[in-house]
């Protein structure tokens, strides 16, 4: 009988190694697990197909936009950086010339979308958890149970979210999770012409070279909502 | 389309109109009354006479205190939600459960406070109807003896305790704007403090106010010790709420970060309520200072200017923090113009309907229960039913 009793040390050694055990899925579960959104900023064109897309697979409202293009034009003043920034109707119709400035440093598109973050401040403050953050990194939203009080509008940093005036409640990107789910990648990266647009999990080889490249960024770091989306390509004066 | 100056993200809008000025706005009246109250019952009983009014006051703010925001919901329908599947990293669901718990412990509150009125309404009043109503009111307890009324008036201490943590909780409704940490000009340490000071000059004005005007229509004096305790209380309060929020601009101003050139141009549009608040809370101050020494009609002619004036500089405050920041665009390269929409349920018309809710429900509270019963009122039930009669009628 003595040979079956269990002492403390043995006790003590399952304890320690049913809590690592435990431990485990959630520390194997980090970001590998979950997709991440590349976007090349030096190949973005301004063509707007992607915001076009955007609209029609997800039948965004009119005036209200999942994704934007916005263009940057940096030139020098009494050596100060000077930036104009412009998204009419949010580039769905691709942008107009604008006069070149001189002392020009740089010009480009840079697409916007909901970044997704890991720590999601709009999931934060949704007061009925009509928001959430799945396992796969998607933020998304019940819209069967959002009661219309646009705080998460408020909370969003990025400007992603919106208000839909049919159904009176938050819409946003969900970076196609329905098409996703059928192994499609989101509508805005399948119709990108110049490849700008990078869906994928971190581990998936192209985007893990890119997210190799020490110039990525991503935006609002300070706010220190982790977004999932990277950026190549951008200055300073994107945020 | 609201006009837009410089870049802004494609979605932005004031997505919080003047429902959400109006919303923690009723909140901060709130706060101050029931911080008043509790002075009264802990420190100052020389606003005993005060007391009850207070309670029939803070009564109609708590109730209406939900209606804006229930306006302002996309889907109203589903706000029970709140309780049922609350998220408690949410202020906004918080908010909620802090509310319910100011209002019961308010309703105790003045249940305990009227118990001895109702009980001899209920064995009086000659219609039938309103005699119902005390019947239900008395909860089906007539012990109204002097022992059961002065363990009444523990359970109010309490119950004062209570509701002034759960007030001054739900005056931090100013969290609601302050977590969020991508708005400039909501996310400064600040912010929560000023607000509820804000809301302890306003609540205090409206205590003023309505205390003066009760005694009007109740044909009665109005005792100048009130008014000059609550005003002297008024003072410190509003010096406080103007101080904070002139600092807070003027940190802002002289850090000059990124915020701060849109904001600073933002201010363009906010001209009328800044000014407001400044040449507002200067005059409050100002006739505060020296309406001490006047006497009678004099003293409650100032006082009542005072109050408004109060009420309004407070009033452009929510404006200036609620619209204000929202007008700024996260982008922080612009900003959009707003003038709210006269009709609609986000109209002025309808919050010019929630601003008068409380007043009208109100009438109705101080109709079944009078906040200034006689003394003569009997004073328990050992006296015989005879003499309440006669009491009643001659206060009638």
């Amino acid at each position: 009988m003595a040979h079956s009793m269990i002492t403390r040390r043995m006790f003590l050694k399952s304890m320690v190694t049913a809590a690592y055990i435990l431990a485990l899925p959630s520390t194997s579960s980090g970001m590998d697990s979950v997709y991440v959104f590349v976007i090349d900023s030096s190949r973005c064109i301004g063509c707007g197909a992607c915001v076009r897309a955007c609209r029609a697979e997800n039948e965004v409202p009119e005036e209200k936009y999942r994704t934007w293009v916005e263009r940057y034009v940096v030139w020098m003043e009494n050596g100060v950086e000077k930036v104009y920034v412009e998204s009419p109707e949010g580039g769905e119709h691709g942008f107009d010339e604008v006069p070149r400035p001189p002392n020009l440093l740089r010009a480009y598109f840079v697409p916007k979308l909901c970044m997704h973050c890991q720590k999601p401040p709009c999931v934060k403050v949704c007061p009925v958890n009509a928001t959430w953050l799945n396992e796969e990194g998607f933020v998304l939203i019940d819209k069967d149970h959002c009661i219309g009080c646009k705080y998460c509008i408020q909370a969003c940093p990025y400007g992603a979210r919106y208000f839909d005036e049919e159904k009176h409640v938050v819409d946003k990107c969900t970076w196609c999770y329905h098409r996703v789910k059928r192994g499609l990648k989101p509508a805005c990266v399948t119709v990108c012409p110049t490849g700008a647009r990078i869906f994928g999990k971190p581990d998936d080889e192209v985007i893990a070279k890119r997210l190799k490249d020490p110039t990525i960024k991503i935006l609002k770091p300070e706010l220190n909502t982790k977004p999932k989306v990277f950026y190549q390509q951008i200055g300073w004066e994107v945020w | 389309m609201h006009a837009i100056e410089g870049y802004v993200y494609p979605n932005h809008e004031v997505f919080w109109g003047v429902l959400i000025v109006v919303y923690p706005y009723l909140v901060s009246i709130i706060t101050g009354m029931v911080t008043i109250y509790a002075i009264s019952e802990f420190w100052r009983k020389d606003l005993k006479d005060a007391e009850k009014l207070i309670l029939v006051a803070t009564l109609p703010f708590v109730l209406s205190a939900l209606l804006p925001l229930l306006l302002d919901l996309g889907q109203p329908q589903r706000a029970f939600e709140i309780y049922v599947t609350p998220n408690f990293s949410s202020v906004m669901a918080v908010f909620g459960i802090v509310y319910l718990t100011e209002l019961f412990t308010l309703l105790g509150e003045m249940w305990f406070s009227f118990r001895r009125d109702i009980v001899i309404y209920a064995k009086n009043e000659g219609n039938s109807i309103k005699r119902l109503v005390y019947r239900l009111l008395t909860l089906g307890v007539y012990d109204i003896s002097e022992k059961s009324l002065k363990l009444d008036h523990r359970i109010i201490k309490v119950l004062t305790f209570i509701e002034l943590i759960a007030a001054w909780c739900l005056s931090y409704v100013s969290f609601l704007f302050g977590v969020v940490k991508s708005n400039p000009w909501w996310n400064t340490t600040i912010l929560p403090v000023s607000f509820v000071f804000g809301g302890l000059a306003a609540g205090s004005a409206l205590v003023i106010l309505v205390y003066i005007i009760a005694c009007k229509i109740y044909r009665r004096e109005a005792r100048e010790k009130v008014v000059d305790t609550i005003a002297y209380y008024l003072f410190f309060f509003l010096l406080a709420a103007f101080g904070l929020e002139m600092i807070n601009t003027i940190l802002y101003a002289y850090k000059e970060d990124v915020a701060w050139a849109v904001i600073k141009i933002t201010a363009s549009e906010l001209v009328i309520p800044q000014m407001i608040v400044v040449i507002g809370s200067m005059e409050a101050l100002l006739f505060l200072r020296f309406g001490r020494n006047l006497r009678g009609t004099a003293k409650q002619v100032i006082y009542t200017i005072v109050a408004i004036s109060v009420l309004i500089v407070v009033f452009a405050m929510r404006w200036n923090m609620v619209i204000g920041a929202q007008l700024v665009d996260y982008s922080l390269r612009g900003f959009i113009g707003y003038s709210p929409p006269l009709f609609g349920k986000e109209g002025l018309l309808a919050a010019i309907g929630v601003l008068l809710a409380p007043f009208a429900i109100m009438a109705i509270v101080a109709y079944f229960l009078p906040p200034f019963p006689e003394r003569k009122m009997a004073p328990s039930v050992t006296q015989p039913e005879k003499h309440i009669s006669v009491d009643l009628a001659e206060r009638v």
